[in-house]
This record gives structure tokens, C-alpha cells and sequence, in this order.
């Protein structure tokens, strides 16, 4: 039995494809940074799937999008937890 | 000046000054080694070719039974095509009756296809006889002049060649700093024999006689003015007519001066103007202020663009350099017995933004990390397009050939074109002895230490420059004779292809790329060393197989922000210290014609401050003292020093001056003039001080330069605007802000 669909993942790849002439254009460091981005949206790959829209980069954007919520919550924290250790009399009756 | 009948039939060495079409010939002026100038007749009929339809063909060449001319059939090529065809070939017999031969029949006959039609005589004679302007030649004459036989003993791609002992007289205007047609009083400055003497002009008559005897006595074989196109040489010969008093500034005593009218024309989306022409016969006049590639390249440059383009020094001073280049691809097309076709006149027609777009992607510019960076390289491709074309053979009969379809190896990268693999086309054959003799000039220099020997080697090396640069325009021009776009995008294809291998090779290596314009790429990395670049730059053209150099090692640079959102980086405007101290800026005012004097000295005086630094702690340490210089020279405005030199703009005149509808400062001037009565064209540059900026008044608001005499006043806070801007181009990535400079260099709130 031979797959009919293209998989999400091989979309994400062909999209690679796509923008190749895009990223050979970039700064080594930019060029990173889209590396991550496209990881980004192959980690969502099965929700991609499953809803199996008609413009799948929509789906991949939507995925890059979604990662770097995560990562500003995670710095977020991140920032907020060395701002309060580095208060020099950290107020009484609130927990470091 | 015929020989003398002693000379019954004598041979000749010496140089080939100057060369027209006369009655039955060509007439040659012909500097000799014993100091003669003799004019001689060389029997030559130029040729022009036609073909078309049997009747139409048949009656073109009844009309031609009576002129001058003998015709035959013989067999050429059209470039690009494999087989000859036959084509009739009429040769004229009186050169001097050529041109309106030929426009009368074109204008006659429509359907005839006219080839070698319009090509300039003395440019088709040189082709023809292998010679070229200042040849070094031997000829054989007869006792009245006229040539058996002449020939060129040193060739165009010479490095080395001697020149002619020319005689030069220079004839300027004392006191004249901007255009003398927009207003003012002048004497007449001489010099000759490195004497130099005025001319005053109380009288005309004698002005004219004295200005005669001195033609006469030195007899110059070029006549170097400044202005002498559209002000000196018209108003002389206007005087000389009314006083009749004939001027002996042609030497050919038959002929009179050459009048070539001005006009505007469009260029790369400007408006130039071209002043017009005064040219002679077996005299040369060069007009030092209507001359790009004497502005550019100077005399020796303009000498080495004619020896190798074959076209006129006279013409070749006051012609586009693309001139030169369709001159060499005409010499070639014709030695290879292919049909130079006759050139429509069809002015370019304007692109939409999408179909530019599309079809002129142009090369890769990559924006500048904005800000000063220290320990940076600059590699730049020695004459990028040119070497493109030589080395993937781009040339308009080369690109999409039907031999090389399906050849792999043909193919251009990124789009659907290919270019030949078979046969070398016209535009590399050309372009190749180019790029060499630049590249030996550029050796010489190297090993020269002589700095008049470099001086001029300079010079040459420009003027090379200079047309390899413009030949990659004339593939994609309309008007160009042997243009087509495809080989226009073939080579930007390439161009971009080969940059971004450049920053690949450079990556890998670990250098980061701060920025990077078409074919030059400035890079930064920590600690590395001149050997470095080099290497890199070893690596590269191994890759590319096309050379690129190392410009240079930068102590530190600085890619400075757009003047109009500071947030946006903006390529081509940089300043930056080489390691020997040398300076690099662009698209700073010390580099634009139209920011005044005064402030392009202050900057410089900042950029010189600063140029002292050699990292960037000294260069943020060096701050103060740039901001003092700023605080001294608004001093220097608000008290009313300044003078007018330090104070004019200069603005070109973007239209016809009596269709601007809004009051610009440049409008303002203009109509200035016009009411004064000077004649103005689009192109042209016009000089202005800013009097009163706000005035209501738009006639208060500014003044042209050359309309002020007796008491005047200068706008200081306008100028002292323009000081703070070019200032804080500087200044700004180095954390002065506007309102800090401003206040730190007030001339008033300092006082105590």
C-alpha cells in the first residue's frame, strides 16, 4: 500500500526547499535562526496533520509562532526569578 | 603647411595628430621627429553596406549612379550567425560628402537595411589602417602630401609608449569659480611655455589681435580651456565676426570651427547636460569643464581612452564612455567581417517598478550591521561584470546559443539562461585585453615608487576603469549597438552566484559578514591578520576562478544609519581608517558636490580628529574633540565669517527650469537667472547661497551665487542645520544624540 498524502514532515522539507535561494541569502547567524524556526514547525508535525489544511505554511507559521511563546514564557521566568535574587533586602514574608 | 616639392616622395616616422573626412580622402595632421606638422591626404573611401528587397535595393543604388562612389557585392556576416550573406557594398569616394549620402538615402528608402552607416569616419578609417589617435607611425608621402602608405609602429595595448611633444596652450578665465554663463567679470588667462600672462580687454580688437599673435607664435597643437565650449570659444569667435577679425584657431585654415549645439539627455534615470561643442581641425580643444573622463581620469587618462577606443581625442573628452566601448566591439565586428548594424535613435522607455524588478534584479547588496566596527577586512573582485563576461563568455550572441542547450556546464545559475560554450563572442574578445593591460598597469604601479611615474599610471589605470565599468551597461541598453538584455541578466545572475559563494568560503572560516555590495565584502573577525584576508581571498578565487583582491584592513569603520529613520541601516554611507591612515568615505557630504564648503571642512576636520583613533575605545575618547570642532565652526557662522566660496550649493537642475511648479531653493535661483537673462537647460548645475530661509518671500530666501556683489547676508541657522546633520552622521552611532550636540556646541548658551 502506497501513501497518496504527502506527510506534514515532507511538506516542512518541501518549504525548506522553497525558501533554500531565501536562506543562502542570509548572514551565517540569520541563517541559524531560520534553522530553528523550521525545526519549530517540524515539532508539530501530527497536530499539522491531523488538521490537514489546505495551506500547510499557515500551520508551519502558526508553529514557529507557538515555540517562541514558549521560550518569552521560559525567559520570562527566567528574568523574573534573577530580578528577585538580585534584590539587595528582599521584603520579609514573601518566599525568594 | 603642404611639404615642400623638394621632398619628392619621402618616408616619414613620427605621430598621427588629428584625422577628418577632407575631398578626396582623409585629411592627416602628422607631427614629425624633426618637430613638423605637416597635413597630408591619405586616398581612403569609406564603405557602407545595404541589403533588403530586390526594387527597393535596385532603386537605392540608381539614385547612386551619379555620387561619388563605387559599388560591389560582397559576402558578410550579421553577428550571431554562422553563414555570410551577400550584401552591396558601396564605397565613397569624397569621405567629406559621406554622411549625407548615407542620410538621404536612409531617409529615402525605409525598407533597405543600412549597416556600417553611421560609424564616426575617422574611427572607421583607424579601424581600417590599424591605427589609432598619437599613433607612433611611419608613412610614405608624395611630394604633394599625399599618402602611398602608413602604418602604426607601437600598438593601443602597449603599456609603455612614448608620447608626442606636444605644444599646449591653456586658456582660462581669471576669477570664474562657478558656470561664467550664469553672470560676472573675467580676464582672459594664457598659458604657454609654462608662462603665464593676462589678457586685458579694454579694447576687443586688441584682445583678439594679441590673443592671435600668441596662436600664431606658439602654434599649440592642443588648445586646453576651461569653459571654452559653451563661454570662451563662442563669445571669441562672436567677437572675432563683428570686429572682423579673423581667428586663427583652427589650424586647417579651410575649415571652420565645429559648432555641436547643447542639449539634455536622460542617463541611468538623471538628467544630464552636455554644454554643446567647439572642436577644431589639426588643432585639438579640449574643454577641461565639459569633460568627464578629464574630470575623472586628466590628460593622460583621456589619452589612454582614445589610443584604445579609437575614438578622437576631441570627441573622446566629450562623449559618454560607452562611446569608447561600442568603438572597440565596432573594431571588432568589423575586422571579423561582421555587419555593424545602424543604429536606430530610440530613447529608452520607462520601466514599471515590477518590470524593473523582474528583469534588472541587479547585484546583491547585503545592509550594513550599522555602527562603527573595529579589525575589519575589505575584499573587493577586480572588475566583477567585466570578468563575468570574459570568463562564462557573455556577449549577445553568445547567451542561449543553439548549440549549448542542453551543455550542464552552460548553464547560468539561478535562471533559465545559457551562455556558449563554443565560440568566444565579441563582447569578451573585447573586454579581455582590457582587463590585461589594467591588470599590468596595476602591477607597474605596485613596483613603481616614482610618484609622478604612479601619477600617470593612475591615470591610465582609471581610465581602463572607466570602460570596463560602463560595458556592462551597453549589454543590456536599448540603444547599444550590440546589446541584449538576456546577457545583461546572465551576468548580475553570475554576479550574485559568485557573492554569495565569496560570503560562504568567508563564513566557513569564521569571519561574519558586517556587509557586502555587489562584488566588495567588508568582514570581521576576532584577531585575525592581514594573512588572513589574504588567504581567504586565495580561497575564493580558487573557488570563483575570478580575482579578488584584499582592499584593505581597516582599523575601524563605521556603517552609518539613515539620515531619515536611524533604525534603518543604509549601504554606501561609511567612513573608515586603514591601517596606513588612509581614509575611506561614501555618501558623507565630504564626498557630495551639493553640500557647501564649510560644512564638508568640518566634517573632514572631524573625520581626521577621529582618524586618529585606532580602536574603538580611542575613537569613543575622541568624541569631545569632534564635537569642539562643531561648537568652533558654528561660532565661526553665527558671527558672519564666512565667505561666499565656503557657502555655495551646488544643485543640478532636475528639469527645464521654467516648469518647476513649487518654490525649491534650486527653483528660486533659477528663475533668479532667467531674469537676469541667462540661459538655462535641464542637467545643468546651478550655485546658490541660502539668504533668509523662512522668508515669505521666495526671492528673499536664497540667491544664485554669481548675482551677488556689494552687501549680502548669509542664513547662519540654515548652515548651522546642514553642519549638525553632517556632524551627526558621524556622531550619532557614537552615542551623541541631536539634542546633546546641539547643545553642547551653542554658540549661545556658552556664554560666561
Amino acid at each position: 500500500m502506497g501513501r497518496t498524502l504527502t506527510t506534514f514532515t515532507q511538506l516542512v522539507w518541501q518549504e525548506i526547499d522553497a525558501w533554500s535561494r531565501y536562506r543562502r541569502a542570509l548572514r551565517a547567524e540569520d541563517q541559524q535562526a531560520l534553522d530553528i524556526l523550521f525545526a519549530a514547525a517540524r515539532k508539530h508535525s501530527a497536530a499539522g496533520a491531523y488538521l490537514a489544511r489546505e495551506t500547510p505554511f499557515d500551520v508551519m507559521l502558526l508553529s514557529m509562532l507557538l515555540e517562541q511563546q514558549k521560550q518569552v514564557l521560559l525567559l520570562q521566568q527566567k528574568v523574573c526569578d534573577l530580578e528577585t535574587r538580585a534584590l539587595p533586602h528582599p521584603p520579609h514574608g514573601v518566599a525568594p | 603647411m603642404t611639404l615642400k616639392p623638394a621632398l619628392s616622395h619621402t618616408r616619414l616616422t613620427g605621430w598621427l595628430l588629428d584625422v577628418y573626412p577632407d575631398r578626396t580622402g582623409m585629411a592627416v595632421w602628422f607631427l614629425d621627429d624633426e618637430g613638423r606638422r605637416f597635413r597630408l591626404l591619405d586616398p581612403y573611401h569609406p564603405a557602407f553596406y545595404l541589403t533588403g528587397p530586390q526594387p527597393d535595393l535596385l532603386a537605392a543604388l540608381r539614385t547612386l549612379r551619379n555620387a561619388p562612389a563605387t559599388v560591389r557585392l560582397v559576402e558578410r556576416r550579421e553577428l550571431g550567425m554562422h553563414d555570410t550573406m551577400p550584401v552591396t557594398e558601396v564605397a565613397v569616394c569624397q569621405p567629406i560628402v559621406f554622411t549625407t549620402l548615407v542620410r538621404s538615402l536612409i531617409r529615402r528608402f525605409e525598407h533597405v537595411q543600412f549597416y556600417q552607416a553611421d560609424v564616426s569616419l575617422p574611427q572607421l578609417y583607424f579601424y581600417d589602417r590599424q591605427l589609432f589617435p598619437l599613433a607612433r607611425c611611419e608613412v610614405e608621402v608624395t611630394s604633394h602630401g599625399i599618402i602611398q602608405a602608413i602604418h602604426a609602429t607601437d600598438s593601443p595595448w602597449d603599456t609603455n609608449y612614448g608620447m608626442p611633444p606636444l605644444s599646449i596652450l591653456e586658456l582660462s578665465l581669471e576669477g570664474a569659480s562657478f558656470n561664467p554663463n550664469h553672470g560676472g567679470t573675467f580676464h582672459l588667462v594664457v598659458r604657454v611655455d609654462r608662462q603665464e600672462r593676462r589678457l586685458e580687454h579694454t579694447d576687443h580688437a586688441d584682445l583678439l589681435t594679441s590673443f592671435n599673435t600668441l596662436l600664431q607664435r606658439y602654434d599649440p597643437d592642443v588648445l586646453i580651456t576651461d569653459w571654452g565650449d559653451s563661454y570662451l570659444l563662442p563669445r571669441l569667435l562672436m567677437l572675432a565676426s563683428q570686429l572682423r577679425i579673423p581667428l586663427a584657431l583652427n589650424r586647417d585654415p579651410m575649415r571652420s570651427v565645429e559648432i555641436r549645439p547643447p542639449r539634455s539627455y536622460f542617463s541611468y534615470g538623471r538628467i544630464l547636460a552636455s554644454a554643446g561643442a567647439r572642436t577644431l581641425y589639426g588643432r585639438l580643444h579640449i574643454d577641461r569643464q565639459n569633460s568627464f573622463v578629464m574630470a575623472e581620469t586628466g590628460f593622460a587618462g583621456l589619452i589612454e581612452q582614445a589610443r584604445v577606443t579609437k575614438v578622437p581625442l576631441q570627441h573622446m573628452a566629450r562623449t559618454t564612455t560607452g562611446t569608447g566601448i561600442t568603438s572597440m566591439q565596432m573594431e571588432h565586428a568589423h575586422r571579423d567581417s561582421i555587419l555593424i548594424p545602424y543604429r536606430k535613435r530610440q530613447t529608452e522607455e520607462f520601466k514599471s517598478a515590477l518590470e524593473l524588478l523582474h528583469t534588472d534584479q541587479g547585484g546583491l547588496v547585503f545592509a550594513p550591521l550599522s555602527g562603527y566596527h573595529e579589525n575589519v577586512g575589505e575584499l573587493d573582485f577586480a572588475s566583477m561584470y567585466p570578468s563575468i563576461m570574459v570568463r562564462f563568455n557573455v556577449s549577445p550572441e553568445t547567451v542561449n546559443c543553439s548549440c549549448c542547450a542542453h551543455d550542464p556546464l552552460a548553464r547560468v545559475p539561478e535562471i533559465k539562461h545559457h551562455t556558449c560554450r563554443q565560440r568566444e563572442g565579441l563582447v569578451p574578445r573585447t573586454l579581455r585585453p582590457l582587463l590585461n593591460k589594467r591588470a599590468q598597469y596595476k602591477r607597474q604601479l605596485a613596483a613603481t615608487a616614482d610618484s609622478a611615474a604612479r601619477w600617470v599610471l593612475d591615470q591610465r589605470q582609471t581610465a581602463l576603469k572607466w570602460l570596463l565599468v560602463v560595458s556592462f551597461g551597453y549589454l543590456g541598453y536599448k540603444n547599444a549597438r550590440f546589446g541584449r538584455i538576456e546577457a545583461h541578466e546572465s551576468v548580475t545572475a553570475y554576479s550574485r552566484d559568485i557573492l554569495l559563494q565569496a560570503k560562504e568560503s568567508a563564513e566557513a572560516t569564521g569571519f561574519r559578514l558586517l556587509h557586502a555590495i555587489v562584488d566588495s565584502l567588508w568582514l570581521h573577525k576576532p584577531g585575525a591578520t592581514r594573512a588572513d584576508y589574504e588567504a581567504l581571498a586565495q580561497a575564493i578565487s580558487a573557488r570563483t576562478r575570478l580575482p579578488i583582491a584584499v582592499e584593505g584592513l581597516y582599523h575601524w569603520i563605521g556603517f552609518l544609519p539613515s539620515r531619515v529613520n536611524p533604525r534603518m541601516p543604509v549601504h554606501n554611507q561609511f567612513a573608515g581608517v586603514f591601517e596606513t591612515g588612509e581614509m575611506k568615505v561614501r555618501g558623507l557630504e565630504v564626498r557630495r558636490s551639493d553640500a557647501p564648503l564649510v560644512v564638508k571642512r568640518a566634517q573632514a576636520e572631524i573625520l581626521r580628529c577621529l582618524g586618529d583613533a585606532k580602536t574603538l575605545r580611542e575613537l569613543r575618547e575622541a568624541v569631545p574633540r569632534g564635537i569642539e570642532i562643531v561648537r568652533a565652526y558654528r561660532h565661526y557662522l553665527r558671527e558672519g565669517r564666512a565667505r561666499l566660496e565656503e557657502l555655495v550649493i551646488s544643485k543640478s537642475l532636475s528639469q527645464d527650469p521654467r516648469s518647476y511648479r513649487h518654490e525649491t531653493r534650486t527653483a528660486i535661483a533659477a528663475k533668479e537667472l532667467l531674469g537676469h537673462g541667462v540661459k538655462l537647460q535641464a542637467g545643468e548645475s546651478l550655485y546658490y547661497v541660502i539668504t533668509d530661509a523662512p522668508a515669505r518671500l521666495p526671492h528673499d530666501r536664497v540667491r544664485a551665487a554669481a548675482t551677488i556683489d556689494g552687501t549680502w547676508s548669509y542664513d547662519a541657522g540654515a548652515y548651522e542645520q546642514l553642519l549638525h546633520n553632517a556632524a551627526l552622521a558621524i556622531l550619532s552611532p557614537l552615542g551623541v544624540e541631536s539634542a546633546l550636540l546641539d547643545r553642547l556646541t551653542s554658540p549661545v548658551g556658552r556664554v560666561e
